[in-house]
């Protein structure tokens, strides 16, 4: 085999492009030192720190992204010799970067899989119209000082500080007094509610056997889980709340229109019709959302069981996996000590779901927290003909997310 | 008869900075131990490479040359007698080598940039100059006495 490969996998220049003639330049150590003396950037290679957002967005998206050869031409090109991009190019010079597609966008474009941020990036108005790339939260080499152990750091590659508000304040400095957040946030100053990514940038992307946060920042509102499907934020940490609920808060604060509302939108949690009709995307949202912890906090948990334990019996593996691990936050698991296996048989795993159902049901008492939106009754008991119905009505469209 | 290292004033010298030099960079080797055990980020981070190995090479620099301070004094009553220029010569030679030799590692070690050490690290090339000058001295002496 006569192969030309130089660098397997993501190494060097596959973000700082070809090396050679940094490499060369580099063997006089006069240079090294007159660069490190005056601070100038090393013009032999190319630095994505370096480089304009676009230029630099693209480095990432190279992989980070869907594209499609521009033409058949290109694509045996490819298969020949490879990749024609170069870190510093436009990636556009290149492919066509793809913007939709059933198996991984939402109806409006935004990207509903992980491992393709850089599409998610280029819907966000932060990038439209502001500096943002993906660079100005994420480092691909750990700085030194940085305090943090190599585990902590390479959890997202994140720079220091940008799992917190900081990231968002880095442009929108407005924000850096707690009360003026809160007052745009309406909530209290340091809750869950009030952390900018919380509502900016939700749990609403699939992939890595989780939920991840969307990289297309957007305002969250009730019209687009009515009109494109997608979870929004304020249903995804108030999971006990319906969508009427949202819609009326978003009015009322921000004067946000209502979008036209069906029944069970008026009248049901937002979370248990995800979980229990949405399709399997929305089903996986809906499991990861249940075990979050701050989302467990503003919701109350232990109406979540029934929901929970059915997405436990759900067809895809994945759904199961999510759906456990939220389960096991649950008291019922520390009670029951449940051996559930996602991946058991279907028989093992309807004995087990079952045996947690009857459970839950054999455990009501009048303090029970209770409601229609709950699809719980004033004894503590499931509505089981509404929830029968949901069960009915589910989107049993096959989905393949694709990471 | 030549002179005993107990009495030259310049073995005793030698004695000394040998017999010190030791001590220090043994201890340094200790300390870099030290560090390695409780996994100090400063020295063990990926990043900082360039460090570790620097003082790595100002602990077995400093510590060999130490030894080497102990040779010359012990050597120095086999090598010609008191007042010789060539001794005053190659006894300065050694000393700064001893100094900036293990010195220049250490300094460069302190402050790195990415792979490249310290500027500390210029006086390296000095103190191994002045390391061959000593030696060269002795190498030399001990050929024209063997003859």
């Amino acid at each position: 085999m006569d192969t030309h490969v130089a660098e397997l996998g993501i190494a060097c220049e596959a973000c700082h492009g070809p090396g050679e003639a940094h490499v060369d330049a580099n063997r006089d150590p006069r240079r090294r030192y007159d660069l490190h003396a005056s601070g100038a950037a090393d013009g032999t290679v190319v630095n994505p720190a370096l480089l304009d957002k676009e230029r630099a967005t693209h480095v990432c998206t190279r992989c980070h992204g869907v594209h499609r050869f521009k033409n058949h031409t290109d694509r045996e090109r490819w298969s020949e010799h490879g990749f024609r991009y170069r870190p510093g190019d436009l990636l556009t010079d290149t492919v066509d970067i793809d913007q939709d597609g059933l198996d991984k966008f939402w109806p409006d474009d935004v990207v509903r899989v992980t491992g393709r941020e850089g599409n998610g990036l280029f819907k966000t108005p932060c990038y439209l119209k502001g500096e943002m790339s993906c660079l100005t939260c994420h480092e691909s080499h750990q700085k030194p000082g940085d305090p943090r152990t190599r585990a902590e750091w390479a959890d997202d590659q994140l720079k220091p500080l940008m799992r917190t508000d900081h990231a968002c304040l880095q442009c929108h400095d407005e924000y850096s007094d707690e009360e003026t957040l809160a007052a745009h946030s309406h909530h209290p100053p340091g809750s869950s509610g009030s952390r900018c990514m919380n509502c900016h940038m939700p749990y609403t992307t699939t992939g890595l056997l989780k939920a991840i946060r969307s990289h297309t920042v957007t305002e969250p509102s009730a019209a687009e889980t009515v009109e494109v499907g997608r979870p929004n934020a304020c249903n995804l940490c108030h999971l006990d709340r319906t969508l009427a609920w949202t819609a009326e808060h978003m009015e009322d604060w921000y004067g946000t229109p209502q979008p036209q509302l069906d029944e069970d939108d008026r009248s049901i949690a937002a979370s248990i019709l995800w979980a229990l009709r949405g399709d399997a995307g929305l089903r996986v949202i809906a499991a990861n959302a249940f075990g979050r912890d701050s989302a467990r906090e503003a919701s109350g948990s232990e109406w979540m069981t029934p929901a929970i334990t059915f997405l436990m019996t759900d067809p895809y593996h994945a759904v199961r996996y999510v759906a456990e691990r939220s389960f096991r936050k649950q008291p019922e698991s520390a009670r029951l000590g449940l051996a559930y296996d996602c991946v058991a048989p279907f028989e093992t795993r309807s004995r087990e779901t079952l045996e947690i159902f009857e459970g839950w049901g054999a455990r009501a008492r009048p303090g029970r927290r209770s409601g229609p939106e709950l699809l719980i009754d004033e004894d503590g008991q499931l509505m089981l003909d509404v929830f029968n119905r949901l069960v009915s009505e589910r989107d049993l469209t096959p989905v393949t997310l694709n990471e | 008869m030549n002179p005993s290292p107990a009495t030259d004033p310049l073995a005793r010298r030698h004695l000394l900075v040998g017999w010190w030099a030791l001590l220090l960079f043994l201890s340094l080797g200790a300390a870099l131990e030290a560090m390695h055990g409780l996994k100090v980020d400063w020295l063990l981070n990926v990043a900082n490479d360039t460090r570790r190995m620097m003082w790595r090479l100002a602990h077995s620099h400093g510590a060999l040359l130490g030894l080497v301070n102990l040779a010359f004094a012990l050597s120095l009553p086999h090598l010609g007698e008191r007042g010789e220029p060539w001794r005053a010569r190659a006894s300065v030679c050694l000393a700064l080598s001893t100094l900036l030799l293990p010195g220049g590692f250490l300094l460069g070690g302190i402050w790195i940039y990415g792979g490249d050490p310290g500027r500390g690290i210029l006086l390296v090339p000095v103190g191994a100059l002045l390391l061959f000058a000593a030696v060269g001295a002795c190498a030399c002496r001990v050929l024209r006495r063997g003859r």
